[in-house]
């Protein structure tokens, strides 16, 4: 068989596929019906609140729709042919990915905003049980030689002039020694190192920390950052290391300490049009990607892209 | 693609199994018993215990794995109530094995339950008036010829459980090793980029193991029927 | 003793059975029409159902007390049950479906001897799907009595077997008989079949039992008002003529009746039915006539059911004769009176042998 015919047929039957699913959708949402300058917007998970956020206030509704999953799961679907005008990631490798595979628009790739990592507990724990991390604790005797470790590291990584705007590292030292200082039978919920962004950024941390190898058989690893952000929610960790954007929307937990921006590889949220965006599609990208929407961001916990 | 496996292929295959043997362990008598009780007494409220039961079947499995951790999770009710919250079951692969019981029970009993009504109760009436106590009338009458439902329904309990998802990593986590079984590792491949041909490989792995066990369980069945004397 | 004493009542959603007898003779052959509660009936003796009230006594144990909420569960009972439908174990072979049975007893001797009495050695390693219905029957017959049971139930043990297959199964039920020394409950819709095996019934119609006692003492109250009744005679094989085509049968009493050919030895002891309408009464003997049989005798008392009159005729066994109320005033029959029954040598009917090929 002819494999161009294969690959039409097979682009065919996805885009017959979605058209179903549009319209199920669309007749499920009932008045809603999509103006002629409609266009939609992949958005990664953790991008969620903001981007409702955007929409609403750049009075989008009618005319920006919004599908949010796993940056994974997004790239897969527009590789598989579901047709979409932007993409908004959590991660550069898979704007890289999807590059490769010819279906961004050249040039259209910019980042939108950071993050940096933070260490929660669950509101319970803090407010009820004394054993967990806390500032005191950490000056304890019985403290571990990985607190003494770590803060040995952590001045001998943190050069004086690095991250400038990040606010929460004057007080990083104590948090930090305290924060590490789990007790033996806690678990800490983090992103899965080998798979999930989220859990590569608090490996580097870590390890700038040198801390990874006492922490690591106490993590709980994670498909993704929001579980990481439930389970400690849950109480089911005693402990987390999720995304301060994440740790901001939720109101069940507490943040213990900032990481450093420095202690690992940038975290960059990046938008991109895709192949035969709309014109509406293109405006928003740009306003996605303008100084004036910062304050919106850092509201959500995000910071503004590193430079 | 190669067909030798990987270390964490092997690790996330071995794990599978170990997981589904247990289950299948833990499912197996209670399953039975529940099989028969509905099958063979009526009581008040049997329609409640068969809803509750079946339950699993009809949930999303990660209201299933959120049932587990609210019970006996960290802080669940009951490891609060029995364990003094020292019960350290969730995240572990006996947990895994756990949320693949409660997801491969109704299986098990529904099986088990159509086959036991299949069993003619004259039967058991005839072992009865031949001095068999109730114990031993289904020991010796009713479990063996309700042998192929049992049957049946430990090989569903088992695939359930090879191929349980959301009530595992919901209760159980991802842990590689621990509780990565083959679904997990194959989602977790595809988190990535090229992930596309391990997963892949997993997922033929998973076949094989399913068609294997179909087989398995067929060929068993065909053995139980020929000594049950019935025609095939 | 009294082997068997019961007074209860059980109802369901659409029958009812109301029992009470006391049985004590060896064997009571249990008679009543289909759908009468004969199933229910020996049901509640086993312990299968549960009666609503009264009370059941085998031997000197209560096994049922509605008064002392007392219920011996059926596994308790030893109660033996040969089932209409047999119900043989599938799964298990037939030297298991006996070993099921004698569990208690373990001995392979006692085994090994049911066993042979039916002649199950041959069979003791088939499957019950892989044997013919008597063979069948043979295998429920032989685990029933291995149970050790103090009463044994037969329920329509001849039902779907013909002729050839009764013929064969009857010797065995006999054997059974004298084996077990326990009481026995003969259940039929058959009372020819019954007859065979013993004159004390039970009736039961319509959910109830009606009567119980000797057969001749029932037909005489009127109580047998179903089915056919029949003249069911032990009798011995004399010898044969074969040149007349018959063989010749005599009564205990020696009397003498021909009937067609049977495939048996002289000497041999037979059952025979002789149906009340086949018989014909006349004052003195008739020459010049093809009947075989003119058996002299006295009429001991008449039966008046109405449109038909029996006729109990003492010929040194009691026969009953039906005969119409006309012919009881032409004949100025009454008891005491001195008459000849007339049947054809082929009315006899060979209930537990076979006829002689042709």
């Amino acid at each position: 068989m002819n494999p161009g015919r294969y690959e039409s047929r097979k682009m065919y039957l996805g885009r017959q596929l979605l058209l179903a699913v549009a319209f199920l959708t669309s007749s499920a949402c009932g008045n809603r019906a999509p103006a002629p300058n409609t266009f939609t917007v992949f958005a990664a998970a953790s991008l969620t609140p903001i981007v409702e956020e955007l929409v609403r206030t750049q009075d989008l509704d009618r005319t920006a729709r919004l599908h949010t999953a796993a940056t994974s799961t997004l790239a897969r679907q527009l590789e598989s042919g579901a047709e979409a005008d932007l993409i908004l990631t959590a991660h550069p490798e898979w704007i890289a990915w999807l590059v490769e595979r010819d279906l961004i628009e050249p040039g259209s790739v910019r980042d939108i905003a950071s993050n940096e990592l933070v260490w929660i507990v669950s509101n319970e724990s803090a407010d009820t049980t004394s054993f967990l991390i806390s500032p005191q604790f950490g000056t304890d005797a019985n403290s571990r030689d990985a607190g003494t470790d770590s803060k040995a590291s952590l001045n001998a990584s943190a050069p004086p002039d690095s991250a400038p705007d990040s606010a929460p590292n004057s007080n990083l030292n104590s948090n930090l020694n305290s924060a590490f200082n789990l007790p033996p039978n806690a678990r800490l919920a983090v992103g899965d190192p080998a798979h999930v962004p989220l859990g590569r950024y608090t490996r580097e941390a870590l390890i700038a920390l040198n801390l990874w190898s006492d922490l690591r058989p106490q993590s709980l690893p994670t498909l993704d950052a929001r579980s990481a952000l439930r389970l400690v929610e849950l109480r089911q960790a005693e402990a987390g290391i999720v995304y301060a954007s994440d740790a901001t929307s939720s109101a069940r937990v507490t943040i213990r300490a900032r990481f450093p921006r420095d202690l690992h590889a940038p975290i960059r949220y990046q938008a991109a049009a895709l192949r035969g965006a709309s014109p509406a599609a293109r405006a928003f990208l740009d306003t996605l990607s303008s100084p004036a929407v910062t304050p919106l961001f850092r509201t959500f916990g995000f910071l503004p892209p590193a430079p | 693609m190669t067909i030798a496996l990987t270390p964490a292929e092997w690790e996330a295959l071995a794990l599978s199994l170990k997981v589904a043997a247990c289950s299948l362990a833990l499912v197996f008598v209670p399953g039975i018993a529940a099989g028969w009780f509905l099958a063979r007494r009526n009581f008040p409220g049997k329609v409640l215990v068969e809803a509750l039961v079946h339950a699993p079947l009809v949930l999303p499995p990660v209201v299933m794995g959120y049932a587990l951790l609210f019970t006996l999770g960290r802080h669940g009710f009951l490891s609060e109530a029995l364990f003094d919250s020292d019960l350290r079951l969730a995240f572990t692969w006996k947990a895994a094995a756990l949320a693949s019981t409660v997801m491969g029970f109704p299986l098990m009993v529904r099986a088990v339950r159509l086959a036991i009504e299949l069993v003619d109760l004259k039967l058991e009436q005839a072992a009865a008036t031949l001095g068999a106590s109730p114990w031993r009338v289904f020991r010796t009458v009713t479990l063996p010829l309700a042998l192929p439902g049992v049957v049946t329904g430990s090989l569903l309990a088992f695939a359930r459980s090879l191929g349980e998802f959301g009530a595992t990593i919901t209760f159980a986590g991802n842990l590689p090793g621990e509780t990565r079984t083959l679904p997990l590792a194959l989602f977790t491949e595809l988190q990535a980029p090229g992930g596309e041909g391990p997963a892949m490989r997993l997922a033929v792995i998973s076949i094989v193991i399913s068609l294997a066990a179909l087989v398995a369980s067929e060929l068993i069945a065909r053995r139980i029927a020929r000594r049950l004397g019935r025609s095939e | 003793m009294t082997a068997l004493e019961f007074e209860f009542e059980m109802s369901g959603a659409n029958f009812s059975l109301s029992a009470s007898a006391k049985l004590d003779a060896p064997v009571t052959g249990v008679f009543g029409p289909s759908g009468a509660g004969k199933s229910t009936f020996l049901n509640c003796l086993a312990g299968l159902a549960r009666p609503t009230s009264g009370y059941i006594r085998i031997g000197d144990e209560l096994v049922f007390d509605s008064k002392t909420n007392h219920f011996t569960p059926p596994h308790q009972r030893g109660v033996g049950f040969v089932f209409q439908d047999r119900r043989l174990f599938p799964h298990l072979n037939v030297k298991s479906n006996l070993r099921f049975a004698n569990r208690a007893a373990a001995s392979e001797s006692k085994l090994k001897e049911v066993a042979d009495l039916f002649e199950l050695a041959p069979l003791l390693d088939r499957r019950p799907a892989t044997l013919s219905g008597g063979e069948q029957q043979r295998v429920a017959l032989a685990r029933a009595l291995l149970s050790n049971p103090r009463i044994l139930l037969l329920d329509e043990p001849l039902v779907g077997l013909d002729h050839a297959l009764r013929a064969q199964i009857i010797p065995y039920l006999k054997r059974l008989r004298e084996a077990t020394g326990v009481p026995l409950l003969y259940v039929s819709h058959d009372l020819s079949e019954i007859l065979q095996q013993t004159r004390q019934l039970l009736l039961i119609e319509s959910g109830r039992t009606t009567a119980s006692g000797d057969l001749l003492s029932l037909v005489q109250s009127g109580k047998i008002t179903h089915g056919n009744l029949d003249n069911v005679l032990p009798l011995k094989l004399d010898h044969h003529d074969t040149e007349a085509g018959l063989s010749l049968l005599a009564t205990k009493s020696k009397t003498q009746i021909a009937g067609s050919l049977v495939a048996a030895e002289p000497g041999q002891q037979l059952h025979v039915g002789l149906r009340p309408e086949d018989i014909v009464l006349a004052l003195d003997r008739v020459d010049a006539i093809s009947t075989r049989n003119q058996l002299p005798g006295e009429v001991r008392t008449l039966i008046n059911e109405g449109a038909r009159v029996l006729a109990l005729v003492d010929v040194g066994v009691e026969l009953l004769v039906e005969v119409s109320p006309s012919a009881v005033q032409e004949l100025d029959l009454k008891a005491g009176r001195q008459v000849v029954c007339l049947f054809k040598a082929n009315a006899l009917r060979y209930l537990d042998s076979l006829p002689a090929a042709k």
